[in-house]
């Protein structure tokens, strides 16, 4: 155990076993070894094994309910080989962007949230869209927060989901990410954005009638 | 219609034979609850009792239990050497006091006591154990088998095999509960015990399958690790005439928090050596070299795991693994190979 | 009565200017007919020219033996998101062109439109628009400056 010479690493192993030693090794000739009994590099792995991941995942254009599946994945830890519902092992989410999500159709005006005050009468129904206009990152929170079942575990899981309206992300946020979550749907290309060369000399599938006047 | 009948029987039987199975049931019965309270609150009022001695029980039979031994390990010891092997010194003096105090003057026994099969045994297990760890391992340095050796010969594991292969309630000692000390002692008897019996050779698969199978659970950088990895990788790969050793972070997260974790890998003229987590760079950076040397002596997680299978030549002569200072790939064909 | 107004109107028009009563456009964007003015001693000669089409190098060749129109030959999935393709099929303001001059069956034609509606709403062509529109699409009222997508499978013209 000497062999690692930095000072806050053998007291925490000794640590683990000494927790451990009860439920692990009863039999009492297994005392002495006790202390060596987790090598450096198995400690080292274990730190790797539940080291909490910090993902990214740039919600332009996304859908918020599709995502919503996504970011649980990872907020909970269900990726993992090591997932177990008393397994604490769920990494952080970064969610960007969260301004420019997108829902289908007209789900803007027929989403609708409900509150109530508790109060007589204190019922409320906000629309989507007006939800957006006063935090646009709430769609998107409310979505992670109702996929996934409502236990004890529920709250402190949200506390690893860290949404931000637009790309501005606090310096310390971003230095812990490591991995970026892949978009689940193409963000697509406005026309006006398309160098006009490009759409000139697109392949085009009708040409005009011979006496057609260009409008 | 009677062929129906008999069909119907037959399903009859059928059942009844399916119903015989046995099904465990958890839990105590309700009804029984008061009695074992009863049987409880009589036992806490006594007080802590003496561990009864098993031999001491009516239905004890010596005999029976030395040829079960010799049965249940499928060894074929001389009867007369196992039970030398397990009756002390301590047990022959306890007797001849006892036949002092009836008023024997010089009390003669015809009892042999195990005192030289100890230190017989105990010099041919640890010749055993060494030898064969070195031919397990054949990369591992010498600084490494060494303490393998110190480990499977510690009290607490011998002591622990003893007990396990069944010698604690046979054992003819003066000490009650059978000390650690004692079963270490009965189990070095017992190696020379069989060594006289039969032959070396099947002695070293007693000693392999009892004692030196502990190992296979466990991981050998645990029970010994090199103690100045930096320096160690360093001077091997000086010796093998590659780069020195060229440490690069691959991966990291969550650097601000408290649980960082940062992933660095070893590599030598771009050559991946081996690969380190840790809270801090320098730690990863530690694990890192000690990878690289485990994966070098053949005992990663990944390796090929130490065989169970070998026989020793204890007559052959003696030759030693690498040790640390000397530890180099081409030095270690002339060994092996030699 | 109406009719009877807007003739007036036009024959006011008429008197006042010139310019109005001519009947040939010459903006530049009239490209496929072209009207050229060639001086020739005293002789002015103006003739209206027909220009082949800047895409006829480009055009994907409708190989289809059984008559089918060009999207159903090309055999392509289009979504509305394609504006490349979309576009092709609009006037400058964004109006859909009549079959007649695309030349598509019933059911593309339908789906074409769908498909532009839907390109329009969500923003994706904002400057193929009337020109007093509002171009950028975030400032948009309500609703509208956010994000939309949409399913094609809710296109109600669809080949059974």
């Amino acid at each position: 155990m000497g062999n690692v010479s930095s000072k806050n690493f053998v007291p925490r192993s000794r640590k683990f076993v000494r927790r451990n030693q009860k439920s692990f090794f009863q039999h009492k000739h297994d005392r002495k070894y006790l202390t060596s009994i987790m090598s450096a590099v198995k400690r080292a792995q274990q730190w790797a094994t539940f080291a909490r991941t910090w993902h990214l995942f740039d919600a332009t254009w996304q859908n918020p309910f599709d995502s919503a599946q996504v970011i649980i994945k990872h907020l909970m830890g269900l990726h993992k080989p090591i997932y177990h519902p008393m397994n604490d092992c769920g990494d952080h989410v970064v969610v960007m962007n969260s301004r420019d999500i997108a829902l289908p159709g007209d789900e803007w005006r027929k989403r609708v949230y409900f509150h109530h005050t508790t109060y007589p009468g204190g019922a409320s129904w906000t629309l989507a869209w007006e939800l957006h206009n006063k935090n646009p990152t709430l769609v998107i929170k409310k979505a992670v927060y109702n996929g996934m079942d409502g236990n004890l575990q529920r709250r402190h899981t949200m506390q690893r989901l860290h949404v931000f309206p637009d790309d501005k992300i606090p310096e310390e946020i971003l230095k812990n990410i490591s991995n970026q979550i892949r978009y689940l749907r193409p963000v697509p290309t406005r026309l006006d954005h398309i160098s006009p060369e490009e759409v000139e000399n697109y392949p085009k599938i009708v040409d005009y009638p011979k006496q057609y006047i260009l409008r | 219609m009677s062929s129906l009948r008999t069909c119907a029987r037959a399903a009859i039987r059928i059942q009844k034979l399916t119903s015989v199975i046995y099904t465990g049931e958890r839990g105590i019965k309700r009804w029984v609850a008061p009695t074992l309270r009863v049987i409880n609150k009589r036992k806490a009022k006594l007080g802590p009792q003496p561990e009864p001695r098993r031999s001491n029980f009516l239905d004890w039979n010596y005999n029976a239990e030395i040829f079960a031994f010799n049965k249940r390990l499928s060894e074929n010891f001389d009867v007369e050497l196992l039970q030398q092997a397990f009756t002390h010194r301590s047990y022959v003096a306890q007797e001849e006091q006892k036949q002092r105090e009836v008023g024997i003057e010089n009390p003669e026994l015809s009892i042999k006591d195990n005192t030289d099969l100890i230190v017989e045994g105990k010099c041919l297990t640890s010749e055993i154990v060494e030898r064969y760890l070195r031919q397990a391992l054949p990369r591992l340095p010498e600084e490494g088998i060494l303490k393998l050796k110190d480990y499977l010969l510690s009290e607490e594991i011998v002591a622990k095999v003893s007990v396990q292969i069944g010698t604690k309630d046979i054992i003819l000692s003066e000490d009650h509960p059978v000390r650690q000390e004692t079963l270490v002692n009965t189990f070095f008897a017992l190696v020379a015990a069989l060594a006289r019996s039969n032959d070396v050779v099947h002695t070293s698969f007693f000693v392999r399958d009892f004692l030196i199978a502990t190992l296979s659970d466990k991981e050998i950088l645990s029970i010994w690790t090199p103690s100045h990895p930096f320096q160690t990788l360093d001077a091997i790969l000086n010796r093998e005439k590659r780069g020195s050793a060229d440490f690069r972070l691959t991966a990291q997260t969550g650097v601000n928090t408290i649980l960082a974790a940062y992933q660095v890998a070893v590599y030598s003229d771009q050559q991946f050596l081996g690969i380190g987590t840790g809270e801090t760079v320098q730690v990863a950076k530690n694990i890192a070299a000690l990878d690289a040397l485990q994966r070098m002596f053949g005992i990663a997680d990944f390796s090929r795991p130490i065989p169970f299978n070998l026989t020793v030549d204890v007559s052959s002569q003696r030759t030693e693994n690498l040790p640390l200072t000397k530890w180099c790939t081409e030095n270690l064909k002339h060994t092996v190979g030699g | 009565m109406a009719a009877f107004g807007r003739l007036a109107v036009n024959i006011g028009r008429t008197l006042i200017s010139q310019e109005s009563r001519r009947c040939l456009n010459l903006s530049s964007a009239l490209r496929i007919k072209e009207i050229r003015e060639t001086r020739d001693g005293k002789n002015l000669i103006v003739e209206g020219v027909t220009i082949p089409s800047p895409r006829v190098p480009l055009l994907v060749k409708n190989t289809a033996r059984t008559g089918a129109c060009p999207v159903c030959a090309a055999g392509l999935d289009v979504k509305h998101t394609d504006v490349l393709i979309l576009s092709q099929f609009l006037r400058s303001d964004g109006c859909m062109l009549p079959r007649r001059v695309t030349g598509l069956c019933k059911t593309q034609q339908k789906r074409i439109g769908t498909m532009v509606a839907m390109a329009q709403k969500a923003g994706l062509m904002p400057n193929i628009a009337p020109a007093n529109s509002r171009r950028d699409p975030k400032r948009r009222k309500d609703w509208k400056k956010f994000n939309t997508y949409f399913d094609e499978k809710t296109i109600k013209a669809k080949f059974v």
